[in-house]
Parts: C-alpha cells; structure tokens; sequence
C-alpha cells in the first residue's frame, strides 16, 4: 500500500491527521523551529494518524528524540540572532518537454518569502513553446537553451543569473518556503563554494517510488550538516556531497571554472555526473561543501520500473565516467580507491543482498544491470572525451559559425 | 595642516618591491592622504628600498611618509620604533607584504571615533594563483578559516587571534604595555605575547573583515618547515613570562600513541631524524602529483610536527631540562559559568583565555564540570554550547520543568519534551566529547 507523506512542526503541538484516504503508514518529516531534525515511520488503521500514535513514534526513536531535545535547549540557550545580510540569489530550473512537473515547481518557488533573488526557467532544447507559455504566466524570467544537455542549461543559467548565489533544482521539485534562506546561508564563509540540502520524497504512490528511497537509498544524506573539503575526504568522492536537484554555487565560480562540462549529465552518453565533476573540481581547489538538511526539497521519484531502472543505471554509468575522467584526465589516482569502494559497497554488495533476499534488497534485475553498467560507465568516458576532442578542434578551426560568446568557451581541456 | 588622526607603521626588510606595493595601496585609500601619516621602519635593509622611499618623498605621493633605517635588529624592535616615531592617537600595523585595501585605514579609524581601549583585526587574506600546489592551497584554507572563524558573530576573539599583519590600536595602550618585547628572537610568538598582555591590560579584541588586506608572500614548504623549527624559542618565553600559559603551550606535551615516533626521533634523535626526514620529504612531490592528497597530508603533518620537536631540542638541549620546565607549570585557573539565562549573558565572562576546567551552574544547581585538559583558547560559541547540551540536557531539561517559564513551554508542555529525551537517550557515547 502506498505511503503517505507528512511533515509535523512540533513547535506548534501534535495533531491528528484524518481522511487519509488508501493509506495505512505514514513517512512523517519531524521538524523544530522550521529545521527538519528526523522522519518516522507510523502505521496507523482507520485513514486517521492520531497524535498519541506519531508521538509514541517519535519518542521510540532514540536519536530524534536527542536531536528534539538538542534543538530545544540550542533555542534556549542561543536564540538566534539576526543573521547577516544574505547574498543575492538566482534559483535556476533546468527543463524540458515537462510542463506539469514544472507548473507545481513554479507554484511552490514563487512563495519564497527570502528577498533579493530571481528565478529563472531554462528551457533545454524544447520541442514544441509549452513551457514558454506556461511561464509567461509567472513573474518568473525565461531563456532558452537550445543545445540539449542538462549541463549546457546549466551554464546558460548561470551566464543570465543575476545573483551572486546560482541555486539549483530540478522541475520534478517542490521547494520548502525557507528553503532559499537556508541554502544561502553557509556562504557567508568565503570558503565555501557550494551548498546542498536534504532531498526527501515527494510522494510514494508507487512501488517503484518506495524502491528508490528505501531500497536505493533515495537522495539521503540525513539530518546532520556536513561539511566537506579536501582535507577530510576525497575530492573523488564527490558524488557523496547531494543532489543536483538541490545544490547552490557561486557564480563567478561556475564560469571562471567551467564548472558543468558539457560533455557530462543528462542528454549525453554518460547520462548523470555532472554535479559531482563540478564539486570535484571545487573540492580539488580547496574548496568546501556544506550540506546542510535545513535547506528541504521534495522531489518526485520516477513512478514506473522501467524510469527507476534507467534512473539508477543512469547514476551508476555517470558516477563510472566521472571516475575515469578524475583518473585519466585529471590524474587522481584517488579516484580508483574511490571506485573500488562504490562497486564493493554499491554494487557487488547489493547484487549479494538481492540473491540472499537481505533485508531492503533492491530487486535482482536492477542490482545486476547496476553492475553491469560499470562498464558502460567506461566507455561513456572515452566517448564524452572523444566528442569533447573534436569539440576542440572545431573552436580552433573558422570561428564563423561560432559568432556567440556562450559557442566559443565550448570544449577545450580542462587541464 | 591638521595632524594626523592615524599612523601606519611597516616594518621592513628587504622587500622593496611588496612594500612599495604596501604603499601604492595606501596611496588608494578612500580617505584624505592628509588623515594618515606613514612610517616604515627598514630593519637593516640592504636592497634599494631607500632609494625608492627617497623617490616617493620626493614625488610626495603620500602627505606625511617617513622612514627610519635600524640596524637589523628584529620586527619587534621595529615596529616599537616605528610607535616612538608616529604622532596620532591610533597605530595601525602594516607588514610589509601586506596590501591594504582602499577602505581599510578608515574602517580601522571608525572603530577608534570612540576613542576605547580595543584592538582591531583586519584580514591578510591569502591571494591566490591559478595552479595552487596542494601546500598553498592548505595555506589558503587555514587563513580562510582562521579569519571567518575570529569573526563568526558571538565570538570574542582571543590572544590566539592576534597577528600583527593588519591591526589597530590606540597608541597609549600599546605604550601603556611597553610595546613588543624584544627578546623575542626566533620565529613568532612576539604577536601572541603583546596580544596576551593587551588582554590582560582590558584591551578588548574586535574582529572586522571589511579590514581587508592581501598578503602577497608566498612560503614554500621549505621556508615553512625551517620557521616551525624555530617556534620553540618563541613558546618558551611565552610559558617563562606568563607561567599561567604554559599548560596551553605546544611543547608541554610531546606527542604520544599514533604519528608520535617521528617527532620524538626528532627531539631524542635528532641524527637519526634529519637525514631520514631528507628523505620522506621527497615523497612529497611524487604523492602530489599523484593526487593522493590524503597521504601528503598525512606526511606533511608529520614533517611540520617533527620540525616543532627538532626545534625544542635545540631550545632544551635535553629530556630532563624540558620535563623540569614542564613540571614547572601553573594549574590555569577555574571557572564557573553561570546558564540560568541562556549563554548570551554568560559567555562574556569567558572572553580572556585560560581555564581548563569550567564548572556550570544553573539556578543554584551544580550541573557539573567541563575538563578539557588545557586552557580553551577557543571560546567558540556554537561550540560551547554543543558541549554543554550533550553532556547536561537531562539536567537543564529538568531544572527548566521545575521552573516552567521556558519560552517553549506552550503550546506542546515542557513534561512532553522532556519525556522525548528520556527515552532513548544515548548517554554513554556523548559524555566522550573532547574538545
């Protein structure tokens, strides 16, 4: 049976929750002062959550209740002073040919109370004007990208951003009010580059939905904020710092460092990896990354198998490429300890789960075209990088045809 | 012509080219040039820095610019040279590497308009280049941290904090002290001493990061190894004037368990030490390239802590002249930190460095004692206030029951919470928290 999804804000009491309509448990988001400090699983019967139910809930799990009582007495003893004046900000939303999923983003965006900042829709190689006339409708600023690939819109975004900040997100995304505020936040540290938050689900209708965050892991990177540079982890293991449906960056950083190579993510061979190259070549430059799970999303998992399965092999072939490229082309030899942890932990060790039928296995069929997809991760590489040569050689050649400044930057090494 | 309102004394030695770079950034500044008078103290320089001074005051690019030439005799002298010199009520502190920004000199003057003992600390931020080596970028970070760190809000910036690259005072304070003293001899330490005696003489620390200067020196891991060797002068005299700090200093504990055999080489055999420390520094670059950073890491602390400890044998000469210095220490004194209203109130208290050991009450009770082996250095609000929730929440919860006016009491009851930490709450682990 499907899963309801809740979000209490203990501040304000506990509640019943009724009409729960073709549910039997609930995933509840448990939140204090705003900040999300845990999610519980409750089972209720009669489509009503009553509140002696979450609470008991709440209170049989250890840990949330240590995080409850921290935030409490944090409150008490440091009531938060006035923070200070935040950056400018440009939310950017990459899309394509998905005007439902973007219309709801859109709805949520517009009710960011946080002042200073911009929205921008970055259509990616569109087939027909339905995003465009979907956002003539909102207050909300409109440009086109039209070489397909999600890290070309990115950079497009990026190029027309405004504020100093460039946040993020996806159009299957529905953003949380404080959410902006939040994610600006760690950047009043120079040092830091780049900011990501808590992804949690949307929805789990289905169960392909249910498979991806519970089995797979979904986006979690929990309720603790981390931080990460190069003096405490790989940079190679970037692909652990969150989630590109949630993620912010400075954007003088993004242009003077080519941040999104083109030849990586969505719309090309290596299909994802392209978040985790930038945060590569931030943390290798001494660069740190804070995650930080006050800054909330929910995302809409892929509903059927078949779009979990891609979406899944799709991580595993851009997490390979991204890999051998840190190894090949910048040289980290960190970068195959890195792997050999992934496919021994990610990999091999779920395929193991599935044929014993461990405890939240992900079913047998993905795990194996998960491993399969290693190599496949190989050679997403050496095609990207071969494309990425021929790229370079069409810059030196007649500039004619490359008359915008956005087509000259195109390719060229990196090193 | 009125006189000035400030004087920026630099010390210099042999660096003509930064420090006329020091200058050309003085001559930007957004106030009148007739506001601030320059002194640079050449502290033996044999370059031709005099001749390029001899050229500015001829062009008169800056209203009041003087120098003075010394023998070689230390920054500290120097810079005490350079206070004996200047005129204006407030000293501003430039190294000669240091470029100001166009805005520092009045940002520092705002602070002084109130004409209060403080001292204020401006950034020397690192400047970077495009092909960091992994050295540089370490440097960078730190700096990065050090100034983001000092200036977080509810932080009161400690002797620690001091560094003389970029800082302001009001002149009669720094006399009021005696200046820097000039028996520092080896590497450091000068800035710590004077920033610990300031303290004490209730001048108060601010941090500003719109005092903003670029620091155009760049070390090398080389350069960097040699001056760690010679910090062990600096820290003993430190411990030997002030025996209240002497707990806090590095050398009070040679290092033990993991990582400790290369510098305890370093202080028992030095022979032995040297020509095998030669050679794992060659290992540096190899590991570089490769871009095993952890490793280089790794090695590089270990290179840097043998460099402490090889220092310390030069200063001590031996095992037993150490451990008697050692023995020699002042328990630092105990605190008690009052939280009945929440630490705002209390943490100013705790804004000169020293105790080791805290005790916290709350509303007449005794909720216990913090030991943290040596004295906090780092009154890190945030940090603090971790420490004292992980190891007494069961206590405040239940003492802010007793009382019932918490500003969360309503709408969900104190009772309700406290019932939530209750049950399940891992105990054992968190009493482990070592700062």
């Amino acid at each position: 049976m499907a899963t309801k999804i809740l979000s209490v804000e203990l501040t304000q009491g506990l509640v019943d929750f009724p009409n729960l309509k073709g549910y039997n448990q609930a995933l509840v988001l448990v939140r204090s002062h705003g900040r999300p400090l845990g999610r519980v699983w409750v089972q209720f019967e009669n489509e009503t959550l009553r509140a002696a139910d979450l609470r008991s809930a709440i209170e049989a799990d250890g840990e949330l209740s240590w995080w409850i009582a921290e935030d409490l007495l944090t409150h008490w003893m440091m009531p938060k002073s006035d923070s200070a004046a935040l950056p400018t900000w440009s939310v950017v939303v990459c899309t394509r040919n998905r005007t439902e999923d973007l219309r709801r983003c859109l709805d949520a965006l517009l009710k960011i109370p946080t002042p200073g900042g911009e929205i921008i829709v970055v259509d990616n190689a569109p087939s027909d004007e339905k995003t465009r006339e979907l956002v003539a409708n909102y207050p909300v600023r409109y440009t086109r990208e039209n070489r397909q690939g999600l890290n070309w819109a990115r950079t497009h975004g990026a190029r027309v951003a405004k504020g100093e900040i460039v946040i993020y997100t996806d159009d299957d995304v529905i953003v949380d009010e404080g959410w902006v505020a939040a994610i600006l936040e760690p950047f009043s540290n120079p040092r830091v580059a780049a900011a990501t938050g808590l992804v949690l689900p949307y929805e789990l209708e289905t169960a392909s939905q249910e498979i991806f965050e519970l089995r797979y892991g979904g986006f979690g990177r929990g309720f603790q904020r981390k931080v990460f540079d190069y003096t405490m982890m790989s940079p190679t293991a970037a692909g652990r710092v969150g989630a590109g449906a949630n993620m912010a960056f400075r954007r003088e950083l993004i242009t003077k460092m080519r941040l999104f190579e083109s030849e990586l993510d969505c719309g090309t061979v290596a299909q994802t990896g392209g978040d985790a190259y930038a945060c590569y070549l931030l943390l290798a430059e001494g660069y740190q990354i804070i995650y930080t799970p006050d800054a909330l999303v929910w995302h809409r998992h892929r509903r059927d198998y078949a779009a979990l399965k891609r979406t899944i092999v799709g991580y595993t072939v851009g997490g390979i490429a991204f890999l051998t490229r840190c190894w090949l082309q910048h040289g980290d030899w960190q970068a195959l300890k890195t792997a050999y942890w992934w496919i021994k932990d990610d990999h091999i060790r779920r395929v193991n789960d599935a044929l014993k039928r461990r405890r939240n296995h992900l079913p047998l069929d993905i795990a194996l075209a998960q491993l399969f997809a290693i190599p496949t991760g190989v050679k997403a590489y050496f095609i990207t990088h071969k494309q990425e040569q021929q790229k370079r050689v069409e810059v030196v050649a007649p500039l004619a045809e490359f008359t915008t400044p956005a087509t000259v930057e195109v390719g060229g090494s990196r090193r | 012509m009125s006189s000035p309102e400030c004087s920026v004394v630099i010390p210099s030695y042999n660096r003509r080219a930064t420090l006329e770079m020091v200058l050309e950034g003085l001559e930007r500044q957004t106030i009148a040039r007739e506001l601030f008078e320059v002194i640079v103290v050449l502290d033996g320089s044999t370059d031709s820095s005099v001749e390029m001074l001899k050229g500015w005051q001829r062009a008169g690019r800056l209203a009041n610019l003087r120098w003075h030439k010394q023998r070689n005799s230390g920054q500290a002298t120097a810079r005490n040279q350079g206070v004996q010199l200047a005129q204006a009520p407030v000293i501003i502190f430039l190294d000669d590497d240091v470029v100001p920004e166009p805005e520092l000199v009045a940002v520092h003057l705002r602070w002084h308009t109130r004409n209060l003992p403080i001292a204020v600390l401006g950034d020397c931020l690192i400047v970077r280049e495009k092909q960091d080596s992994l050295y540089h970028l370490g440097v960078w970070a730190w700096w990065e941290d050090m100034y983001h760190n000092r200036a977080l809000p509810g932080r009161q910036p400690g002797y620690r904090d001091f560094c003389t690259g970029n800082v302001s005072l009001r002149r009669e304070d720094f006399l009021r002290i005696g200046g820097f003293d000039t028996s520092f001899r080896g590497y450091g330490g000068e800035d710590f001493e004077i920033g610990y005696r300031l303290q004490q003489a209730g001048v108060q620390f601010v941090s500003d990061r719109n005092a903003k200067a670029l620091h155009y020196h760049r070390t090398t891991v080389k350069g960097v190894l040699r001056a760690t060797r010679q910090e062990a002068p600096g820290d003993k005299l430190i411990g030997h004037k002030h025996p209240e700090l002497r707990q806090g200093l590095r050398l009070m504990n040679i290092p033990e368990g993991r990582g400790s055999l290369l510098p305890r080489i370093g202080f028992f055999a030095p022979k032995l030490g040297d020509p095998l420390v030669f050679l794992l520094k060659q290992l540096l670059l190899p590991l570089e390239r490769t871009k095993l950073r952890w490793l280089w890491l790794i090695l590089f602390d270990q290179l840097r802590t043998y460099a402490y400890w090889r220092g310390v044998r030069d200063t001590f000469g031996s095992w037993g002249e150490l451990v008697a210095y050692q023995m020699d220490a002042q328990e630092p004194p105990e605190m008690t930190l009052d939280i009945s209203e929440g630490l705002p109130e209390a943490l100013p208290l705790l804004w000169v460095d020293g105790p080791s050991r805290l005790t916290v009450t709350m509303r007449g009770q005794t909720l216990g004692t913090l030991e943290f082996g040596k004295p906090i250095s780092v009154p890190l609000r945030p940090y603090l206030t971790e420490l004292i929730i992980n190891r007494f929440s069961i206590k405040i919860l239940n003492i802010l029951a007793e009382h019932a006016h918490a500003p969360w009491e309503k709408p969900v009851p104190v009772k309700d919470f406290l019932s939530f930490t209750e049950l399940g709450l891992p105990t054992g682990e968190r009493e482990k928290v070592t700062p």
